[in-house]
């Protein structure tokens, strides 16, 4: 079994600066655009932050999903690569990932899903940097329990809430 | 010459906060933070952020440490700036 | 095109309902440069010729939320939220972290300047498409906690769109039940535990009707002048932030103990005293009880000072706020005479869901409680009893002034103006328990000790008055702190130098230095508010020769610990204070002079300040 670069998420540990999405922007379009990176800072709450990001499910939904064949896995990486040319901005893949972590780009409209930067993620670097960690990359075999978190944020939330502020998180989201 | 010293922030503990000094007639900011530093027994560096006032002027937009000081001066010492 | 910037201001009537787009001239933004500084050129610009007149309730008061060239650029961003203030009848510059600092930027705008009143309460939404006025009644009376979520689900279900992915929240800035009912001292709110509280602005949008003002941009950043050299600067000055590990793990609150215990400068019991030893109050007794997110941060900020506690168990279980944040834990603790942490974050808590400032009501509060102990205010005037550390009635009465309800309609007017009516309505001058300066509540440092950062003269000669974080000093550094972090619009615990400097000219491409800047720019924005304090009205003026001092508390011998007898020296107020308006340019009474305005290009002030000079 091939072992392969994977970004652990620890959303309790994350602050919000949201220098991931600086970041991933930053290498991915040149500039600073929170909207465009591939890794999204959720916040339906103070203090509940919830990372998201795609997960690299072991049996790939959104590949599977994809009419025009736009998806594919990396072969190295194992991430989800975007053919920008086939992709046609249907959006089935957001529907088809238990998470719903795709997106549209904002400018053209695209699939955009994280593609692990190559296998050197920009994200985690500012985020160990700083010393939060609440991302970082590990070298693990790909295996099932990857998908477990493809997760909504909210539904997300709804948990951090509840370790984070007891019964009253239940209120909260 | 005479010269009035306030000493404000954590230097005032080493200091006191009020000193009426007497200085030789030449006397410059390098020579006065010399006399401090003897008296308080540690040297007021410039870069620990200490901020010197002569008659409300910061020293940076005068002779900085070579601004010279003349009778009746008001020194001031003041700690770097925060809040919260 | 000014760099940095989007280079469009939102200009909203809520009168007429009308939205326009307001380009201002590159000169202008050069000179006043964003955040405070603008918002004062805005605010000259169209309510300047009859400024004694304005009523900063009344609808031709300017809401006016700005960013600067370097927010979102440069790590902790922030808005900057201005207007007339209700409580100085001068400009304040009052900033709060936020991500609406960096959406609305994304979205295309600089900031929002907000006229008139709407009939019944809206919020504004405003996106890459532009800006809508929105039915906020169902808002209205919401507490903190509630308006977030709701508005959060509410903007969600909005901008979503079918298979284009999971729309995220806005970032808003808002306000709560206090300032919809126009406590004069009342907060703008952001992220339930951020306020801009200076200035009472909160008190501004509830005199518009104005519940929040919401945004979500999906654009990339304005550009820059050197975008290169900007993102080399960003990894530099972030990589010295990370280093500080004090600021990251103490944050601001470990101040509660030792601003009393080690500096002698912190309130307690209304100033009365400023020294305690009570270790219990110490950021340990928080920390490992209370903190859920030991370092919590807004939009690019590696600083991450702040502290989430949630309360678990007991009758305030449930509270949650940002605490210990010092101010709020030295208003809502020793100066209330409350020394329990659990106590001091529930009224945080308390504070933050009814969107009160923290300072400037725990100031008011406190007043009141000193009235209530020498037996000026009655438990029947009150209709309970205020003793010190009574954590429930210091509740009940932040809830009784949110809501004007009895004494608390007197107290809502702010420390200043409640003992002006309660010396009225008493017949004793209470005013000496007043501690504010121009209206404005002093912030958590005193002076008497020496031993804390304002001077002598921080808040006396300062346009901001009891403004902590913006205190007078030398007419130079000072425009570097809070002036410069004001008008960029960045957090201040961001503030590095040389690196500020280094990366403003990366971002604007202008010839921007920490002298020229404190020399030229900040004492121009400093002037101009100088003038505006000078002008006052239409309730209140402040007299330069009795006003521009400090409360009549600082002036008393601190009673206890190990600066006993220390208090403010009146002769050395006066000199240094005649040396600051030396350095500033402005007469012995504080005015600005002819020659300076025209140096700084504020010619334009001169014809109302002549009947004032002597």
């Amino acid at each position: 079994m091939e072992r392969t670069v994977w970004i652990v998420r620890d959303h309790l540990r994350c602050t919000g600066c949201r220098r991931c999405e600086i970041a991933c922007s930053l290498h991915h379009e040149g500039w600073i655009w929170p909207e465009a990176s591939r890794i999204r800072i959720f916040m339906p709450f103070p203090g509940l932050e919830v990372i998201h990001l795609c997960a690299q499910c072991d049996d790939y939904p959104c590949v599977e999903a994809c009419p025009v064949e736009a998806l594919s896995v990396d072969e190295r990486t194992k991430a989800v690569l975007v053919d920008r040319e086939k992709c046609t901005g249907c959006g089935v893949c957001i529907d088809a990932c238990p998470g719903q972590v795709p997106f549209l780009h904002p400018k053209d409209g695209k699939a955009t899903i994280c593609d692990l930067c190559g296998g050197d993620p920009e994200c985690v670097k500012v985020c160990v940097e700083a010393g939060y960690r609440a991302i970082y990359a590990v070298e693990e075999e790909v295996n099932v329990n990857r998908k477990l978190f493809a997760r909504p944020p909210l539904e997300v939330a709804r948990d951090i809430a509840v370790n984070l502020y007891g019964e009253k998180g239940l209120e909260v989201v | 010459m005479r010269v009035k010293v306030l000493v404000f922030g954590e230097l005032s503990i080493h200091l006191g906060w009020s000193l009426d000094l007497e200085l030789e007639e030449a006397a410059t900011i390098r020579s006065l933070l010399k006399l401090l530093s003897d008296r308080a027994g540690k040297s007021i560096k410039m870069d620990d952020g200490v901020t010197v006032l002569v008659n409300g002027s910061n020293i940076s937009l005068l002779k900085g440490l070579e601004t010279e000081l003349r009778d009746g001066d008001l020194v001031v010492l003041l700690p770097p700036l925060s809040g919260g | 095109m000014p760099r940095g910037y989007t280079g469009k201001i939102l200009d909203v009537d809520l009168t007429e309902g009308r939205i326009r787009e307001l380009k201002l001239p590159w000169r202008t933004m050069e000179d006043f440069f964003g955040g405070r500084g603008l918002a004062a050129k805005i605010l000259w610009d169209r309510l300047g010729d009859h400024w004694s007149e304005v009523d900063p309730l009344g609808p031709e008061n300017l809401f006016i939320a700005l960013t600067g060239p370097l927010t979102a650029f440069y790590p902790g961003s922030r808005v900057c939220v201005s207007g007339k203030s209700p409580l100085s009848n001068g400009v304040v510059g009052s900033t709060t972290s936020t991500e609406f600092a960096m959406e609305l930027k994304a979205a295309g705008y600089d900031g929002v300047i907000v006229s008139g009143r709407a009939e019944k309460p809206v919020y504004l939404l405003i996106t890459d498409e532009g800006c809508e006025i929105r039915d906020a009644s169902h808002l209205w009376g919401k507490i903190g906690e509630e308006t977030i979520k709701l508005l959060n689900r509410e903007v969600r279900e909005l901008l979503s769109k079918p298979r284009r992915g999971l729309q995220r929240e806005p970032g808003f800035l808002y306000i709560g039940p206090a300032g919809e009912n126009r406590v004069r001292n009342a907060a703008v709110m952001t992220k339930l535990f951020h306020a801009a509280g200076y200035g009472g602005y909160g008190a501004v949008m509830g005199s518009k009707n104005l519940k929040a003002i919401v945004a979500k941009g999906s654009g990339p950043l304005p550009e820059v002048a050197a975008p290169e050299t900007v993102k080399i600067l960003w990894r530099e000055v972030h990589r010295e932030l990370i280093k500080r590990d004090r600021m990251r793990r103490w944050g601001t609150g470990y101040g509660g103990y030792y601003v009393a215990a080690d500096t002698s400068s912190e309130p307690v019991r209304n100033w009365q005293e400023e020294w305690h030893d009570e270790r219990r109050f110490g950021g340990p007794n928080f920390q490992f009880r209370f903190w859920v997110k030991p370092y919590h941060a807004d939009f690019n900020c590696t600083t991450s000072c702040m502290k989430i506690s949630c309360i678990k168990t007991g009758k305030w279980k449930g509270d949650i706020t940002d605490m210990p944040d010092y101010e709020m834990e030295a208003y809502l603790g020793p100066n209330l005479g409350v020394f329990d942490p659990e106590g001091a974050i529930h009224l945080s808590a308390v504070i933050d869901n009814l969107g009160h400032s923290g300072i400037n009501i725990g100031n008011t509060m406190a007043f009141a409680a000193e009235l209530y102990q020498r037996g000026v205010l009655t438990e029947e005037d009150l209709g309970f009893k205020l003793e010190w550390g009574d954590v429930e009635a210091f509740d009940r009465l932040a809830h009784m002034i949110a809501r004007r309800e009895g004494i608390g309609d007197i107290l809502a007017e702010g420390t200043y103006r409640a003992a002006l009516k309660i010396r009225k309505l008493k017949g004793v001058d209470v005013l000496r328990y007043a501690v504010h300066v121009k209206g404005i509540e002093v912030g958590a440092h005193g002076i008497r000790s020496g031993r804390d950062y304002p001077t002598p003269i921080g808040y006396a000669a300062s346009p901001q008055g009891g403004d902590h974080t913006s205190t007078t000093r030398d007419g130079y550094e000072d425009m570097a702190w809070s002036v410069f972090g004001d008008s960029a619009v960045v957090c201040s615990f961001c503030f590095h130098d040389p690196l500020i400097w280094e990366f403003a000219r990366a971002v604007t491409g202008w010839d921007i230095s920490k002298h020229r800047w404190c020399t030229e720019h900040g004492r121009r924005i400093i002037t101009l508010q100088q003038v505006f304090i000078l002008l006052g009205g239409p309730d209140v003026y402040w007299d330069p020769d009795k006003d521009f001092d400090n409360p009549p508390r600082f002036y008393e011998p601190l009673p206890s610990g190990p600066y006993k007898g220390m208090k403010a020296d009146r002769e050395i107020v006066e000199r240094m204070k005649r040396e600051y308006f030396k350095v500033m340019g402005w007469d012995e009474r504080g005015i600005p002079t002819r020659e300076t305005l025209q140096k700084l290009g504020l010619s334009y002030l001169d014809p109302p300040l002549q009947e004032m000079r002597r």
